[in-house]
């Protein structure tokens, strides 16, 4: 792959041209690293292609291979992986709370220590996860607590 | 294969307790207690291996009742205290049975009936008030560690 990088004083805008023959899986990845930048990640609805704003994710579940951003405009699909999202969202306080499902610190609305040391978190939408020990366990340290 | 480790691990730990309490019990009562229970037959001595393994069998009924009670699908159809009386109630009645099946005691004998009956509530009662003020004190504290989190990420 060819990269050039253009220095420019004079742009109002730092932009991005990629060209190919065709998108690739791997220049879908691409784009997604690039998109997550700037607090954005791409999924789909149905057959439309949109950008989501992270600040709208309330969680992340992975389901029978397929990944799933849950929002108050509805669910959308990615075919990213969850581990792949894991690593690149952790820096935007998303966090893994189940072998399937990342969710946002920012969404949380309750959070309540369940039997077991596992956690029962409530999301700013209603939907209930219950952290798994181990995972709130990590919770608890990146909230400080442990 | 976790969930069975994790099982184990923590039938271990209940059996552990379990055999702690009789050893103990063994001591201060066995030898008066020997022609009474199945439980303390060589009084003072020590503990009959099926007593033993009836004490293990004991220790896997309640973790895995504990288990099943708290899975991730009651705790979210179920408030946490419903779950503790239905946790409560399926022990004692496996205690019961046990009490029955390996004739612990006679069943026509009030005192340990009554005895049995006070210690469980006890130990019952005793361990989740305090697992209860444990969890009220993490709870405040998770609360206010998001509120500051989500504050200072804003």
């Amino acid at each position: 792959m060819k990269i050039t990088i253009n220095i420019d004083q004079n742009t109002a805008e730092t932009s991005l041209v990629l060209t190919c023959r065709q998108l690739t899986p791997q220049v879908e990845k691409l784009l997604a690293a690039f998109r997550i930048i700037d607090k954005q990640i791409a999924a789909k609805k149905g057959d439309s292609v949109c950008l989501l704003d992270l600040n709208e994710v309330f969680y992340i579940e992975s389901l029978e291979r397929s990944t799933f951003f849950y929002t108050a405009n509805g669910v959308f699909e990615s075919e990213m992986k969850l581990y792949e999202l894991e690593n690149q969202l952790a820096a935007y306080n998303f966090i893994r709370v189940r072998k399937n499902t990342i969710c946002s610190l920012q969404k949380i609305k309750a959070l309540k220590a369940e039997a077991n040391r596992k956690i029962k978190i409530t999301m700013e939408n209603g939907y209930q996860i219950i952290a798994s020990r181990m995972y709130a366990d990590e919770l608890r340290k990146k909230l400080g607590v442990k | 294969m976790k969930k069975i480790f994790q099982l184990i691990n923590e039938t271990v730990l209940v059996f552990g307790l379990l055999m702690l309490v009789f050893f103990i019990l063994s001591l201060a009562i066995g030898d008066s207690a020997k022609d009474a229970s199945s439980l303390f037959v060589y009084g003072s001595d020590s503990i009959s291996s099926a007593a033993i393994f009836q004490l293990l069998m004991l220790s896997l009924c309640v973790t895995i009742l504990n288990a099943a009670v708290n899975s991730n699908f009651m705790i979210k159809i179920m408030p946490r205290i419903p779950r503790l009386i239905i946790l409560f109630v399926l022990i004692f009645m496996i205690l019961v049975f046990m009490i029955l099946k390996f004739q612990w005691f006679s069943a026509d004998q009030q005192l340990p009936w009554v005895l049995t009956a006070i210690a469980f509530v006890f130990s019952f009662t005793a361990s989740t008030v305090t697992v209860f003020l444990k969890e009220k004190e993490e709870n405040k504290k998770m609360t206010e560690a998001l509120n500051s989190f989500q504050k200072s990420a804003k």
